[in-house]
């Protein structure tokens, strides 16, 4: 899948050939951080804007704590990846007369999360097997 | 039944971090800023940890670390030749090839910057010639022109404009759409 922003750069363009080349949209791996930011968006569905998202995940990772800085950067990153679309939104007042930036999963971010999802499952059946019923027990208790 | 007054940043600090948010994602940050006021602290302090992520986020989006490796080189070869041109003993003092390291650099992470902060409506032409100039500009007003001669800075800054112009014409600059109509 051609990268959108890459214009017309002989380094990175890939419209050279006189035939029409259709790749098969390759899956980029998805580290923890990501895997919250897309799985807030897909809870928030039309409410998805920086703000939204970062009270999400924050909730989301539980104690830690998360700036709205690594917030912007993952979005970027998972827009610039196809995981995610975005447009700006009309302007409010409680924002100072300033647009939102709406965020919105693709069928490519799906994927992705539901990848994620299903490995976090195989990992917790193979942990529990080994670890045992009462392990999870006390996870449950300190987990909450 | 009075209505509870909204805390809201002032309107002069709103404005100055504005101008230090990169135009494509100066309307977002900015509201979400906005949003999460809560006293001028807070607004300062948070202000300071989401600029140098968004403006690296915005490199990132803008440069492609090739294009910046010929750049860097197209840079040092433009300061070799203005101390080649201007004072060849420069060359035979100690440090100089490290020396000459200091303006390239700096201009570089002026090309660097003004892609950052570049409109996004900007012209393909404006954008060209823009970068090298900022960079130029930036080398010449900072210590790293301390670490050169002068008139080796001058002719470094002026071989430096027409190499990284030309690199610039071979390898654009990078556009990113900003924003998509609603949905």
């Amino acid at each position: 899948m051609e990268r959108r922003h890459f214009q017309s750069n002989p380094l990175t363009a890939t419209r050279h050939f006189p035939y029409t080349v259709v790749e098969m949209p390759k899956l980029d791996s998805v580290g923890q951080f990501e895997q919250l930011v897309l799985t807030a968006i897909l809870s928030l569905h039309e409410e998805a804007y920086g703000v939204s998202i970062h009270s999400k995940v924050q909730e989301l990772s539980g104690s830690k704590a998360i700036s709205l800085g690594a917030i912007y950067v993952t979005l970027d990153r998972l827009e610039d990846k196809g995981f995610v679309t975005s447009w700006l939104s009309d302007p409010t007042p409680e924002r100072g007369g300033r647009a939102k930036r709406c965020y919105r999963l693709e069928a490519l971010g799906e994927r992705a999360l539901q990848e994620s999802a299903a490995t976090a499952k195989r990992v917790w059946k193979e942990v529990t097997q080994v670890w045992g019923k009462e392990w999870v027990k006390q996870w449950g208790k300190h987990a909450g | 039944m009075g209505q509870a007054r909204r805390l809201m940043p002032p309107k002069l600090v709103e404005k100055a971090v504005a101008l230090l948010i990169p135009p494509a994602s100066r309307e977002e940050v900015a509201g979400d800023l906005h949003e999460r006021y809560r006293s001028l602290g807070h607004y300062v302090f948070e202000t300071l940890q989401v600029l140098p992520c968004v403006i690296y986020s915005r490199i990132r989006r803008t440069s492609d670390a090739r294009i910046v490796i010929i750049q860097a080189l197209s840079l040092y070869l433009s300061f070799l030749i203005g101390a080649w041109l201007a004072n060849i003993d420069f060359l035979h003092e100690a440090w100089a090839p490290v020396r000459l390291a200091a303006p390239a650099a700096t201009m570089l992470a002026g090309i660097i910057l003004e892609d950052a902060y570049a409109a996004p409506g900007l012209r393909a032409g404006w954008r060209l010639g823009r970068g090298p100039v900022v960079g130029v500009v930036l080398m010449l007003t900072t210590a790293a022109r301390v670490a050169i001669p002068g008139l080796v800075a001058i002719y470094g800054g002026a071989v430096g404009l027409l190499l990284s112009s030309a690199v610039r014409l071979v390898f654009p600059p990078m556009i990113f759409p900003t924003s998509k109509p609603q949905p």
